[in-house]
């Protein structure tokens, strides 16, 4: 292994404050998301629930995908009780409340973690790319230390000690920045593989199924020259910023840039989730520098 | 800094895992059979973990009919003659409570994702698979008599779009002691009028 890769990984020496964030943005984005099953967990798990286990048995039987189902382990296949699927979020709540003030041990943020991927693989057929990003950005950032994200940083001070944090904080970190901006950049590239994101109307057709949203914009969208800008601006953002994130020069401008595209994106496909998940995650790119310089 | 040794695994572990997860995320819109083979060897560590999209793109959109907006709506006569005679499900909390979810954002869209699968084995004629998820809907609403999901227009859709049958219609039958049966609708397909062609090849 070369020495620049052992250092790109286990020796980034920064201040962990950022990365404070994310962990705090997370289990904000946790919460929101077991809140979000509370109304209609019974309605899909319950044992008489549209999804239920034996219902979902039955139907990856006749279809033929038990394989693919298999390794979607969860122990909410367990029970279809509707206070044990009740009891299950109100912990995942608290596990997300516990995890920012935890200093001593891992286990809440292992357990949080845990948590978000049993719900996530329960949730067959519902799931979507929200589960997907707070999946792996809990997973990372159970790496890291406790106690040095709970450390504070020593304001405009730059000396080794206020920055040294130890390697399981730093390949956290290193985790978090790699699969978030492979996971933009893969976004672009597969975007790529449709005509729309070519032709311009890849903007209306992400804004165009959703009934009710937030902000609404559709009127704004259906000038031509206003969607096609937002398409092409939209795709070159994704495929350029991940790749610039990563350069000294241009951190900063592709770090705002994807910003800005996680905001439109949320605009316009009303997955308010999935990209301020993303938006959190891409906070671990703040103030990083690409190699250590010690 | 790890011990030299563990360092090694890591690396190791570090370019077999962002691999993986390339492939299983470009996947999402078209494999092949060698990546198909892969993702099946590591899908217990990509499946445990959840690290795999489980199938849905990245994309945002490729303007598929299975991103528009789904509508589950019943009936309580057996020959519904207009749209009058249909229902929409949970377009309010008081309208019947069982999907009184359709309201909020993230609700909403675990809805959609659920009744495009259905909308989805509809087209492919697979109404046997869809039935096990509509039964408990029609087990609940005892007086409805037909299911059907269909997808709303929108700025994308085009006129013969917002004219297709809707692509899962499911009657229900229900007989005394027993639960009920679900026959799905033939889909109505595009047909031209019957012409005879004489041997001389003209009509």
């Amino acid at each position: 292994m070369t020495n620049s890769a052992q250092k790109f990984w286990f020796a980034d020496r920064h201040e962990t404050s950022s990365l404070r964030f994310v962990r705090s943005g997370l289990s904000i984005v946790a919460i929101w998301y077991f809140v979000s099953h509370w109304s209609d967990i019974n309605t899909w798990f319950a044992t008489e629930g549209i999804l239920s286990s034996i219902r979902i048995g039955g139907f990856l039987d006749a279809a033929d995908l038990t394989s693919d189902a298999t390794w979607r382990w969860s122990p909410l296949y367990l029970t279809g009780s509707g206070v044990a699927l009740r009891a299950y979020l109100v912990i995942g709540i608290f596990l997300a409340i516990a995890t920012p003030f935890t200093r001593s041990t891992r286990v809440p943020a292992i357990m949080l973690w845990l948590w978000c991927v049993w719900l996530s693989n329960r949730s067959l057929m519902v799931s979507g790319p929200e589960e997907l990003v707070l999946c792996f950005g809990l997973g990372y950032l159970a790496i890291a230390s406790p106690k040095d994200l709970q450390k504070r940083d020593l304001v405009g001070s730059e000396s080794p000690r206020s920055l040294a944090c130890s390697w399981t904080t730093a390949f956290s970190r290193r985790l978090l920045q790699v699969h978030t901006s492979l996971l933009i950049g893969l976004t672009g590239l597969t975007m790529l593989s449709a005509k729309i994101w070519w032709d311009g109307t890849g903007s209306v057709s992400v804004a165009a199924p959703i009934g009710r949203r937030l902000i609404n914009i559709t009127e704004l969208i259906t000038n031509p020259t206003i969607h096609e800008l937002l398409t092409h601006a939209i795709i070159i953002l994704a495929l350029v910023s991940p790749i610039a994130i990563w350069f000294n020069a241009t951190r900063n401008a592709a770090f705002f840039g994807l910003l800005i595209w996680c905001l439109i994106m949320a605009v316009l496909s009303s997955q308010w989730m999935y990209l301020t998940t993303l938006a959190i995650l891409l906070q671990s790119f703040r103030t990083s520098l690409l190699f250590s310089k010690d | 800094m790890p011990a030299p040794w563990v360092a090694r695994v890591i690396m190791a572990w570090l370019v077999l895992h962002f691999s993986l997860i390339a492939l299983a995320y470009t996947s999402s819109i078209a494999a092949s059979s060698v990546q198909l083979r892969i993702l099946d060897l590591f899908r217990p560590y990509l499946a445990i973990t959840h690290l795999d999209s489980d199938g849905t793109p990245l994309l945002f959109s490729d303007s598929s009919p299975s991103e528009k907006t789904h509508l589950i709506s019943e009936a309580t006569s057996k020959e519904p003659e207009t749209e009058d005679d249909w229902l929409a499900i949970g377009q309010s909390e008081s309208n019947g409570g069982l999907m009184g979810g359709i309201a909020g954002g993230d609700r909403q869209r675990r809805w959609q994702r659920f009744l495009a699968t259905l909308a989805e084995l509809g087209e492919k004629e697979q109404g046997a698979m869809a039935a096990w998820f509509i039964e408990p809907i029609a087990v609940a609403r005892t007086d409805v008599q037909k299911f059907k999901i269909t997808r709303e227009p929108d700025l994308m859709t085009t006129v013969v779009d917002d004219n297709a049958s809707p692509p899962y219609t499911v009657a229900i039958v229900r007989q005394d002691g027993q639960g009920p049966r679900l026959v799905q609708a033939a889909p109505k397909r595009l047909a031209s009028p019957a012409i005879h062609i004489d041997n001389a090849g003209s009509p």
